[in-house]
């Protein structure tokens, strides 16, 4: 049920770039782009205090769903907008931290007998995820970024360095679990070279808990990629995202008369980073049929029959 | 129902322990709803041992843990029956007031002993507590069933309302009973029970077990251990579910050994569920034959053994190997157990059975019904066709 | 041509265990295992061995270093007169198709994620090259051996039932015609009726096919139907060796009586037994000198502790095997001795209503 809801709300938010993409142009609900704004802005008379002047931004209306900002750009184009980038990054950053810690990660559990170069190298890589995952993720992310300076690609290779270690632990523990189930050893005793199994046996059974946990991880590296915009180092302004978005309008001083600003942008990281969440932990639940089965099975103090009682007689 | 032919030690007529009618229990799985238990009665009498048998599946362990209500109400769900021990009915009352029911009134001993302990607490601690909580309902200041006043007999009258003792402390206490400090003279005294249960288990040096952790012990110490807990809480019953299946050969002769002796010196009646056959044959008096959720024969263990009257019953006993067997093909039963949530019609091991009729086939299948004509204890079997089962070879 | 299919020779396997840095300081011989010690035994062709003993007898290890799963510490295996005790890399692995294993776990030992036609056709995959088809027609031919039907190419492990899944393993152990096939505990996961028709097929499999088998188990009743010859191990050591009938029905090692006594027999005379071997099966960690058994041995003598007994044979049983120093004395004694009856039971009448007997 909850995957179901999930789906279709992944479904929604991902619609306009995925039609932006076969298109080719920006597409938004209403006509107008994200950089577009009339000149000059129609706008508004904001009083505080004794001070009163006029503003661009405008609330939200049934011309713009999500108001204006202070150039009277609407706010729903931009959010629309900064929508694939945002996406992209948290898929295909997530993606290669993956591969490349769970690479590291299938060495490290597969090789790890004692005294042996191979075992040296395992102990090797271990060390090192060691020292990376002894940073707080976030503030090692900002530091690399900072010194590799403002720019979309920086900021990509900052999470990056970040974000493998986790790989390498979370896959070098499946495959530790893996490599002594009895089907490995029977494959063994069947005449198969390490390398086989490798790819037959053990990449096939660790497949399942990586997908969830990558899944889950998409929404935090998209968190954190806002954050570092967010911080100023980032994406430069000029390229809609919704972390440098929410930094220039909080620099406006916006929150106090057009708060939707901030709060579209912010909302935004907010809904799609939960509805990675959700969709892992649906995931998590259809997927991993021994998750589902054990905690059945250790609800019943018996065997229930097999569906198929196939291989008697 | 009463207990004739010879009451124990020449007392009057005794109330049963434990009386299940028509006890059913499912399963509701994504998969299906799996009948574990089909209408399953019997009666257990005091100081006695009923053994079930049953191969993998066919409900034995569910019925052991239906009577204690200590299944997991879903998945699982008590369709119906009658459990009713030292006549309360166990299915009707409050969920609340169930733990109070076991430990002093119904006592468990499971398959894997390292399961059941707690992997956290040495040994002392744990059978320490079984006798804290013993007598802490004895002496009427927590409430919970305890065993009648005079140890292990039975015959005596009913006490003064059992339901009652479930819900209040007979005396009035001063707060919650296990808040109390305990005296030093007290925890001597505890001290001095558990060595006094650990021996009783013939466990040799039970000074040195007390500090030991469960994975510490090897299984069969393991399941001494849980015997000596399950024993300490005094119950009136003890169901044993497997108890001696996860030892090795040797071990498992050791504990049963144990267990046979503590029969005799401690007549609590005990429930004893196995898959083997020579097991039950060593413990039980009276044996229940459960196939597919449903009890097929009951009666005295010898008399079922040499004189089976349902097809499945020989099956079994034919194809249970046993070192004085003669050679040649070993006899198997053809076919399989039947998947629980599709049910045969009518009986359920028709498609199996060689004295297979028409009339085997028509819902409701054979439910028990005497089977020997004669004298003695019953000796039931559900099949329509008992009279035949000897004459198969 | 040599005469034995396997011939093991003072196989030794030690499992170190880690030291403390306390014990590496204070140079201290570094604490093992001892799962097996010098066993030597031989396999002919044709033959099934069974091989008897309880949990941490080193049975299994014993199993595993015949399949050459891992390395003996000591000792040497022939097999058909070669030594495969130091095989490595892919000299062993072409070796294995001359052997293979049914592991005990039949859930655990099919990968849950591939199908059957890819589960029992590995050993092709390992040891040959073959297209899928090839493949799948192998083990279509080969399913109906073991009484599964050809249409189960495609399905997966949990559709099976626990027999059905053991029987998969069995194909895949037969699908290469190995010499040798070793089976650690076949019958444990299954139940008493599926048992006979899986131990009824291993026998068939036998007469049609000519392996070897190495039936490792702690069921008696199993070894007596399927194998030839008998050997019980205990603690890591041979106790006893000789063929089946023989060995179980006149066994002469106190070990042997006292694990054939403790069988649970469904027979009702047994209600009073006291089994009268006592003691907890103590640890494999640097065992003491003398007869493993001489801890529980209700025979044990003061020569049984210090100095630990060969096997060897009797002068009129030629092809029986023991290690015990009492053998001469004590061999005669039959199993049930060590079943001591109890001093009758008070009369304790079934919990059955009774029939009234009738009115005369």
């Amino acid at each position: 049920m909850v995957v179901l809801i999930v789906s279709v709300a992944v479904l929604v938010v991902l619609l306009p770039p995925i039609g932006q993409a076969l298109v080719g142009h920006p597409v938004s609900i209403l006509p107008y782009g994200p950089n577009y704004y009339p000149s000059p802005c129609p706008t508004r008379i904001v009083t505080t205090g004794n001070y009163s002047y006029p503003t661009c931004t405008l609330p939200p209306s049934t011309e713009h769903l999500l108001g204006t900002d202070n150039l009277g750009r609407d706010m729903l184009s931009r959010v629309m907008a900064a929508l694939p980038l945002d996406l992209a990054i948290g898929f295909v950053v997530t993606a290669f931290a993956a591969l490349l810690g769970g690479s590291l990660g299938l060495v490290a559990g597969y090789w790890n007998q004692p005294r042996t170069i191979k075992g040296a190298i395992s102990v090797a890589i271990l060390r090192l995820t060691d020292i990376f995952l002894a940073f707080p993720s976030l503030v090692l992310a900002l530091a690399i970024a900072a010194t590799l300076g403002r720019g979309t690609l920086p900021t990509v290779l900052a999470i990056l360095l970040t974000w493998w270690p986790y790989y390498v632990r979370l896959v070098r523990g499946e495959v530790l679990v893996v490599k002594h189930q009895p089907y490995v050893t029977a494959a063994k005793a069947a005449g198969l070279s390490d390398l086989r199994i490798l790819i037959r046996h053990v990449i096939r059974n660790i497949l399942e808990p990586v997908t969830v946990y990558y899944t889950l991880d998409v929404g935090t590296v998209l968190v954190t990629f806002s954050t570092i915009s967010f911080i100023g180092i980032g994406v430069p302004l000029d390229v809609p995202e919704w972390g440098n978005m929410v930094e220039y309008y909080q620099t406006q001083n916006l929150m106090g008369i057009a708060p939707w600003t901030i709060l579209a942008a912010g909302g935004a990281i907010f809904v799609t980073v939960l509805a990675f969440s959700l969709l892992g932990d649906g995931l998590r639940d259809v997927l991993d049929p021994r998750s589902r089965r054990a905690l059945a099975q250790a609800a019943v103090p018996t065997t229930v029959a097999a569906p198929a009682a196939l291989g008697e007689a | 129902m009463q207990c004739g032919g010879g009451p124990p030690e020449g007392n009057s007529v005794t109330e049963p322990v434990l009386q299940v009618e028509g006890l059913s229990v499912d399963y509701e799985v994504g998969a299906g709803t799996f009948h574990a238990v089909q209408d399953v009665s019997f009666e257990l009498h005091p100081g006695r041992v009923l053994g079930i048998v049953g191969e993998t599946g066919c409900g034995k362990s569910t019925l052991a843990h239906a009577i204690p209500r200590l299944l997991q109400e879903p998945p699982a769900r008590i369709r119906r029956g009658i459990v009713r021990f030292r006549g309360i009915d166990l299915l009707k009352l409050p969920r609340w007031q169930l733990p109070r029911v076991r430990g002093t009134g119904i006592s468990m001993v499971f398959q894997e002993p390292i399961n059941s302990l707690n992997p956290a607490y040495r040994i002392y601690d744990q059978v320490a507590e079984a006798i804290r909580i013993r007598r802490l309902r004895e002496s009427g200041q927590a409430p919970g069933l305890v065993s009648p006043q005079e140890p292990f007999d039975y015959s005596k009258p009913k006490m003064p309302n059992v339901g009652e003792v479930l819900l209040k402390p007979l005396v009035p206490s001063k707060g919650p009973a296990s808040r109390r400090p305990m005296l030093s003279k007290d925890a001597q005294d505890l001290r001095a029970t558990v060595l006094e249960y650990l021996k009783l288990v013939r466990i040799n040096d039970p000074d040195t077990i007390l500090n030991l952790y469960p994975h510490e012990l090897s299984g069969g110490m393991r399941q001494r251990v849980m015997i000596a807990i399950a024993l300490s809480g005094r119950p009136s019953l003890l169901i044993a579910d497997e108890p001696t299946s996860a030892l090795d050969i040797t071990i498992q002769a050791q504990v049963l050994t144990l267990m046979k002796e503590l029969m005799t010196e401690i007549r609590t009646s005990i429930l004893f569920i196995s898959h083997d056959l020579g097991v039950i044959a060593e413990m039980a008096d009276d044996v229940g034959v459960m196939y597919a959720g449903h009890l097929v024969e009951l009666g005295p263990v010898d008399q079922v053994y040499r004189d089976p009257r349902h097809p499945y019953t020989k099956g079994l006993l034919r194809s249970a190997p046993s070192k004085y067997k003669s050679e040649g093909p070993l006899p198997s039963l053809p076919g399989s157990v039947p998947n629980l949530s599709r049910l045969p019609r009518g009986c359920p091991f028709h498609p199996r059975c060689v004295l297979a009729h028409a009339d085997c086939t028509q819902d409701p299948g054979p439910k028990l019904t005497k089977a020997v004509e004669a004298a003695g204890p019953e000796h039931l079997a559900a099949c329509y066709y008992s009279k035949e089962v000897p004459g198969i070879p | 041509m040599t005469e034995f299919l396997v011939e093991a020779t003072g196989v030794t396997k030690h499992f170190p265990l880690t030291q403390s840095l306390t014990e590496t300081l204070s140079r201290q011989e570094r604490r093992s295992i001892h799962a097996v010690d010098g066993v030597s035994l031989t396999i002919g062709r044709g033959e099934s061995l069974g091989l008897i003993g309880e949990s941490g007898s080193g049975k299994t290890t014993l199993g595993w270093l015949i399949a050459r799963l891992f390395e003996p510490t000591s000792g040497t295996i022939l097999f058909e007169g070669r030594d495969i005790s130091h095989l490595t890399g892919r000299e062993l692995r072409s070796w294995r198709r001359k052997v293979q294993v049914v592991f005990q776990d039949p859930v655990g030992s099919l990968d849950p994620r591939m199908r059957v036609w890819q589960i029992v056709g590995e050993p092709i995959l390992a040891q040959e090259k073959a297209t899928k088809s090839e493949i799948r027609a192998r083990v279509g031919e080969v399913l109906p051996s073991v009484g599964l039907p050809t249409g189960s190419l495609d399905l997966y492990p949990h559709e099976f039932s626990g027999g059905g899944r053991q029987r998969l393993a069995l194909a895949r152990a037969l699908i290469l015609r190995p010499k040798l096939i070793v089976l650690d505990e076949p019958t444990s996961a299954l139940d008493v009726a599926v048992q006979a028709q899986v131990l009824n097929r291993l026998v068939a499999l036998q007469e049609e096919f000519g392996f070897s088998y190495l039936l490792i188990t702690h069921n008696v009743a199993a070894v007596r139907y399927v194998a030839d010859r008998v050997a019980v191990i205990y603690l890591g050591k041979l106790a006893e060796v000789g063929p089946v009938r023989q060995v179980l029905e006149h066994p002469l090692h106190p070990y042997t009586k006292a694990l054939l006594a403790a069988l649970p027999v469904p027979e009702v005379r047994r209600r009073g037994a006291r089994y009268r071997v006592s003691g907890e099966v103590p640890t494999l960690i640097s065992p003491p000198p003398g007869c493993r058994f001489a801890g529980r041995c209700p025979f044990v003598i003061d020569r049984c502790r210090t100095e630990e007994p060969l096997l060897r044979v009797l002068a009129n049983l030629p092809d029986q095997w023991v290690a015990c120093h009492r053998v001469e004395e004590i061999g005669v004694i039959p199993p049930d001795e060590l079943i001591g009856e109890a001093p009758v039971l008070p009369d304790r009448p079934s919990t059955m209503p009774a029939t009234p007997s009738p009115e005369r």
